[in-house]
């Protein structure tokens, strides 16, 4: 038998060629073996027909026209969203990341980490009027997916407290409290917690208990957290803002994902769930600035050790983060990230190391 | 003295993030933390003494980081012996830095004593303008953040230089069909001077206005849930003050009425909703879900600052001075930003670069941008 032409759009569109095959195509053979010359005949629209198209080999006869169609679309159609104003990423992201630094205070430094997707990532937008029910976090005016600069410092958080628990294991104080100033440092801390304990001069060993624990600190019974934050009280530290500042990213392309619940009885998928997400492969930038605002009359090797600190923290926090993921649904593991490439300036211009 | 005694100076500014500015207590609105508005329009806007504020502290910042290693030590022993402390600027020098009064913004001579706690609020107002040299804290009542935005102390008080005025919006980004557009209303472009002579101010009730026919067999533009019809008008609207800011070309601005422009911004805000974690479940926390509304990104704002410099007070710095020390400072609003969340991709501001050439254009008082 040969195949119908629908119509004769099938180069501009091949979606009604889907929707036809889906319905009316009924091949009894069952696998692709024949020469180009009937290969074209049968399939009009496969343009260099070739049957040992690893692509298309192993698929049954009737299935191939939709196969191959969905295959062409996926191709064709990476659904990329033209950002109509190129200047929009002007907007907000930072340019010229080195010109950019030169202007702070001295010792602040930014981070520019290149990433591509590993795996899709989705984070629900409050769009509340919109085609499927779960779409992909949008800017508000401009419908550009994007990661939001509190997404980035949340799961900066999250990491940081797991690397801090991780040093915890090795029972050394001194190494737990430059880490837990670094932590302190870089995300700030501002709760009534954190206040009540640090103006209290005797230390009420049940509400730092609860502190750690609402931070997510692991405690070990025999630990000498107390004495820890004692040493760190005695530094005249206050609860303040933090100093590093977490810009969005945004990226180019949008894909759909389907999850579906199976039934418990019958094992069977009933209502498949549609995610918008952003596609693997695509690419983004993760740009933090850190400016140490508040220690702007502290001698200069204070500053510049505490800042070198920082960043080295901040590092590991980027690492665990691209590991763990970001977004929603990362226990499916969605949202993890691979680094492509890793910039980063001091204010006086120089870059900082890169391992 | 060849200057003018006043100066005003516009500036527009783009909002690269979200900008909240919330009210704080409780106001009745359709999110949990509302944001500031203009009482009258009822449309958002920056309050002038949220920018002087933040600019006073970004102008200290950029001094101190600055002069930090090069100020002389006014609290030596030596520094006893001389006389008065108006003498002790002139013999005090900085340290490996030329002398050379009016050379840098940075190193005018009365800045020998700032501190990073002339920003902010003063902690110690109770002190002579004597001793603050000597006192750690509050503001020093001598250097150029204190003169320029003014300080109080005991025996002597002294308003700013700067007059701020509130930003209000001046374009808003809306997402259409045709792609986002930045909405404004007639009323606001003349308010701001972009509207060029000869073009009616009359307001047309029902209909947008468009510079470009965005679609040729389509007559409806949706603004948010609004579909309002539009018409194809050839307006001039001067958008290259905006230049070194924001490529904004004529077709990507609609004109609406200016009855509709409030409702419109106020529909299309940014509406998030929050809740905080808890650590121990893992899960949402029980009663800690609010939801904020903010400036969307992309947003458009212009106002005003004017600069007077009183006569009969030599110790006041030089208008240019006070200009550059603006320009140098402004860059902190793109990253350390303005109002709350500032940390969490809120409130970044990009400001056009102050345009302080020597015009002598009298600053109109009738806001209330007091600094």
């Amino acid at each position: 038998m040969h195949y119908e032409t629908i119509l004769n759009k099938t180069e501009d569109d091949l979606s009604y060629y889907i929707h036809f095959c889906k319905i009316y195509v009924d091949y009894k053979e069952t696998k692709i073996k024949d020469t180009e010359e009937d290969l074209k005949k049968l399939f009009p629209f496969w343009k260099n027909p070739n049957p040992t198209d690893k692509n298309f080999k192993n698929y049954k006869l009737k299935n191939f026209p939709l196969e191959y169609l969905k295959y062409n679309l996926e191709q064709e159609n990476k659904k990329q969203i033209n950002i109509q104003n190129e200047t929009f990423n002007n907007i907000a992201q930072i340019q010229n990341l080195k010109e950019f630094t030169k202007l702070l205070i001295p010792y602040s430094f930014a981070i520019e980490a290149k990433f591509k997707l590993k795996s899709p990532y989705f984070s629900h937008d409050d769009d509340e009027f919109y085609l499927i029910n779960n779409p992909c976090l949008k800017d508000k005016a401009f419908k550009v997916p994007m990661i939001r600069g509190s997404s980035w410092k949340g799961v900066l958080k999250k990491s940081a407290i797991d690397i801090i628990n991780e040093n915890n294991k090795d029972n050394d104080s001194n190494k737990t409290i430059e880490n837990l100033k670094s932590y302190f440092r870089i995300f700030g801390v501002g709760s009534e917690n954190f206040r009540e304990l640090i103006n209290d001069k005797n230390l009420d060993k049940n509400k730092l208990k609860l502190f750690f624990l609402l931070e997510g600190i692991s405690i070990k019974k025999d630990d000498n957290l107390e004495d820890i934050f004692k040493k760190y009280q005695e530094q005249n530290i206050q609860a303040q803002k933090g100093r590093a500042i977490f810009y969005p990213t945004f990226f180019d392309s949008l894909s759909l994902e389907v999850i579906n619940p199976h039934d418990r009885r019958t094992k069977a998928g009933k209502n498949p769930i549609y995610y918008e997400v952003v596609p693997k492969e695509t690419k983004g930038k993760l740009q933090i600035v850190y400016i140490p605002f508040d220690k702007v009359m502290a001698p200069n090797e204070t500053i510049k050790e505490e800042a070198e600190r920082d960043l080295n923290f901040l590092k590991k926090c980027i690492k665990k983060a691209f590991e763990n993921g970001i977004g929603a649904k990362t226990k499916l593991g969605w949202g993890k990230c691979q680094d492509i490439d890793f910039q980063c300036f001091w204010s006086n211009g120089d870059e900082c190391g890169n391992d | 003295m060849g200057e003018a005694l006043t100066k005003k100076i516009d500036i527009f500014a783009i909002s690269t993030d979200p900008i909240y500015i919330g009210t704080g207590g409780y106001t009745i609105g359709r999110v949990d933390n509302t944001i500031v508005r203009d009482p009258i329009t009822n449309i958002p806007k920056i309050p002038g003494s949220s920018l002087a504020g933040t600019w006073r502290y970004y102008m200290a910042l950029k001094l101190i980081s600055e002069i930090k290693d090069k100020k002389p030590d006014f609290n030596s022993t030596e520094y006893e012996s001389h006389g008065n402390l108006k003498e002790k600027f002139e013999r005090y020098k900085w340290k490996n830095e030329p002398e050379e009064d009016g050379k840098k913004w940075e190193y005018w001579k009365y800045n020998k004593i700032a501190r990073i706690t002339c920003a902010g609020q003063d902690e110690s107002p109770n002190i002579e303008i004597n001793e603050t040299p000597s006192s750690k804290t509050g503001h020093c009542g001598h250097c150029i953040v204190c003169k320029a935005f003014g300080f109080s102390k005991k025996d002597i008080s002294s308003q700013g230089m700067l007059f701020f005025s509130d930003l209000h919006i001046l374009f808003f980004p809306v997402y259409t069909r045709f792609g986002t557009k930045w909405i404004t209303s007639k009323r606001i472009l003349i308010e701001n001077g972009l509207l060029e002579n000869g073009e009616s101010k009359e307001n047309n009730e029902e209909k947008a206005i468009v510079l470009e026919n965005p679609s040729e067999n389509n007559k409806y533009i949706n603004l948010g849930w609004l579909n309002l019809p539009y018409e194809v008008r050839s307006i001039n609207i001067q958008t290259d003050k905006l230049k070194n800011l924001y490529e904004l070309s004529g077709k990507d601005i609609v004109i609406v009425p200016d009855q509709l422009l409030s409702h419109i911004i106020n529909s299309n805000l940014e509406v998030r909703t929050s809740v905080s974690i808890d650590p121990i479940t893992g899960a949402a926390k029980e009663g800690a879900l609010f939801t904020s509304e903010a400036i969307p990104r992309g947003t458009i704002f212009s106002g005003n600052i004017r600069i007077f410099k009183r006569l009969n007070d030599d110790t006041l710095p030089e208008i240019k001075l006070v200009c550059e020390a603006l320009e140098d400072s402004k860059h902190f609003f793109e990253t350390l930003g303005i109002g709350g969340m500032t940390t969490r991709g809120f409130g970044r501001l990009k400001m056009s670069s102050l345009n302080y050439k020597e015009n002598e254009n009298p600053a109109s008082g009738g806001e209330n941008g007091e600094s």
